[in-house]
């Protein structure tokens, strides 16, 4: 049964990547990060239907380098929807460039490179779930028509949905797996201790929750706007 | 559990409280801070729309005063020097009659600046046109407009959607520096599409419209906001503006 819905839960990303190619024409410049995220995704979900076959190293290093990228392109998407972006260039470059840093950091320096790269992926959902705060509280404020068919307010809702419950579950593993501890063995992952138990408790959501997540992503492709044309002669 | 897994079990859920606390915090946070945004935001629309009404007023009082008085006042003095020479006399009647037909022109001038009777009279269509070929004349901007499909605007959506060429109009002899601007009204489904788009040098649209918009841009808004109509832009440095005006209309 888990087997089926996490199964389910990662062919769930063809519903926002099939919404994307048929509304492809609607991504304008300010969404168009997001068209490239959904296809990192697919391509991402791609490699690592592939890897499963291999040992749990090759798959993590794919996973690091997927979240690496998906850091940036989410940092990208927030600064073309930020009206006042070219006063704040610099500091969006100093966060994407410091949390780039930290992870190279952790997976080269730090020998976490065959294994998730917790305290990357903590700081980056942390900073993602406070740039989507602000941007829903924004278009709550500034919008003067309805913002639940606004899509970057349906995705930035998404992303604190999804990136909030990320934080929770790497403190939890970070913990628990092997991050302050030596790495567990297969005695311990036999038998589990209450800690272990609890996380995986935390874990074992995560796929309903990445299903969801990927629902509302194409609910926002749907909202997507017809691109204007601007001026056409009569 | 053993007593360090049970220490770094305690710590899993300190960390993960204060992060997902922190999270609510800055919701609150940065909730209170949008809003006081868009409260400053309302306050410059509000003085921007005193601001041009008090300037119409300077206008009309201006051009009555430095205009209109001073003609009737040297109508008065000439009718005040009628004498028994009846050459002299008829000499006075023309020159008043002459000053009544401009002061008559000038009063038709301030009252179309306040309000076209064409638009009116015979419609949107026909003020805007007339209203551009007036601008053309004294003007190098060429400013080209264009009708589309059969569409029919209540009289304050008319008026609304005249400012608001008018307002466009104004911004891109002011600011622009263009040598072209393109106005074009076109029904599209259940809307009506005003586009304007000049070659000027462009501005940084978005930082204006957040923060300490210019008060023409404020006055697009609140007129966008009038007609329920949804407004959208682009510009650039050196890539001109656009405007749409996407206004909605009634079914009939």
């Amino acid at each position: 049964m888990s087997e089926t819905i996490r199964m389910i839960s990662r062919l769930s990303l063809a519903v926002p990547a099939i919404a994307a190619i048929v509304r492809y024409r609607s991504f304008t410049f300010r969404v168009m990060p997001f068209l490239w995220l959904i296809l990192a995704g697919v391509i991402s979900e791609t490699v690592s239907f592939y890897l499963d076959s291999k040992p749990p190293g090759y798959s993590n290093v794919w996973a690091n380098f997927y979240v690496a990228s998906e850091w940036v392109l989410i940092m990208l998407l927030f600064y073309r929807w930020d009206a006042e972006r070219k006063k704040y260039a610099r500091a969006y470059l100093l966060v994407c460039a410091a949390a780039l840093l930290i992870h190279i950091t952790e997976a080269f320096y730090f020998n976490r490179i065959a294994y998730v790269c917790e305290v990357a992926r903590i700081l980056n959902s942390f900073i993602i779930c406070l740039l989507s705060v602000n941007h829903i509280n924004r278009l709550i404020i500034s919008e003067k028509k309805s913002v639940i068919r606004h899509p970057e307010f349906i995705i930035s809702c998404a992303f604190v949905f999804y990136f909030a419950y990320k934080v929770l579950v790497e403190v939890f593993y970070m913990h628990v797996d092997g991050y302050f501890n030596p790495p567990l063995t297969e005695a311990d992952r036999n038998n589990p201790s209450p800690a272990y138990r609890l996380a995986n408790s935390i874990y074992s959501v995560h796929d309903y929750v990445n299903t969801i997540f990927n629902l509302i992503l194409a609910y926002a492709i749907i909202c997507l706007p017809r691109k204007h044309t601007y001026f056409s002669k009569p | 559990m053993p007593a360090q897994e049970t220490y770094l079990f305690q710590q899993a859920i300190i960390i993960a409280s204060i992060l997902l606390g922190i999270i609510i915090i800055y919701f609150f946070i940065s909730l209170i801070r949008h809003q006081r945004r868009n409260l400053e935001l309302y306050r410059a629309k509000i003085r921007a729309e005193i601001t041009t009404l008090e300037n119409e007023r300077k206008r009309i009082a201006s051009d009555l005063h430095d205009d209109v008085g001073p003609m009737l006042s040297a109508i008065k003095l000439q009718i005040n020097n009628i004498d028994d020479d009846p050459e002299n006399n008829e000499l006075m009647v023309q020159k008043s009659t002459a000053q009544i037909d401009d002061i008559i022109k000038r009063m038709k001038d301030i009252s179309g600046n306040l309000l076209p009777n064409t638009l009116v009279r015979y419609g949107l269509n026909r003020a805007v046109t007339e209203y551009i070929e007036k601008m053309g004349e004294h003007n190098s901007l060429a400013i080209s407009f264009s009708a589309g499909g059969d569409f029919k605007l209540q009289p304050d959506q008319e008026l609304n959607v005249y400012r608001i060429i008018q307002e466009i109009t104004h911004n891109t002899l002011k600011h622009a520096g263009a040598t072209r601007l393109d106005i074009s009204l076109k029904k599209e489904r259940q809307k009506l599409a005003l586009r304007t788009a000049d070659n000027g040098k462009g501005f940084d649209i978005d930082a204006q419209m957040t923060r300490n918009a210019g008060l023409g841009l404020l006055n697009l808004r609140s007129r966008a906001e009038m007609l329920g109509a949804k407004l959208s832009w682009t510009s650039g440095r050196g890539n001109g503006t656009n405007y749409i005006f996407e206004i909605p209309l009634q079914a009939s």
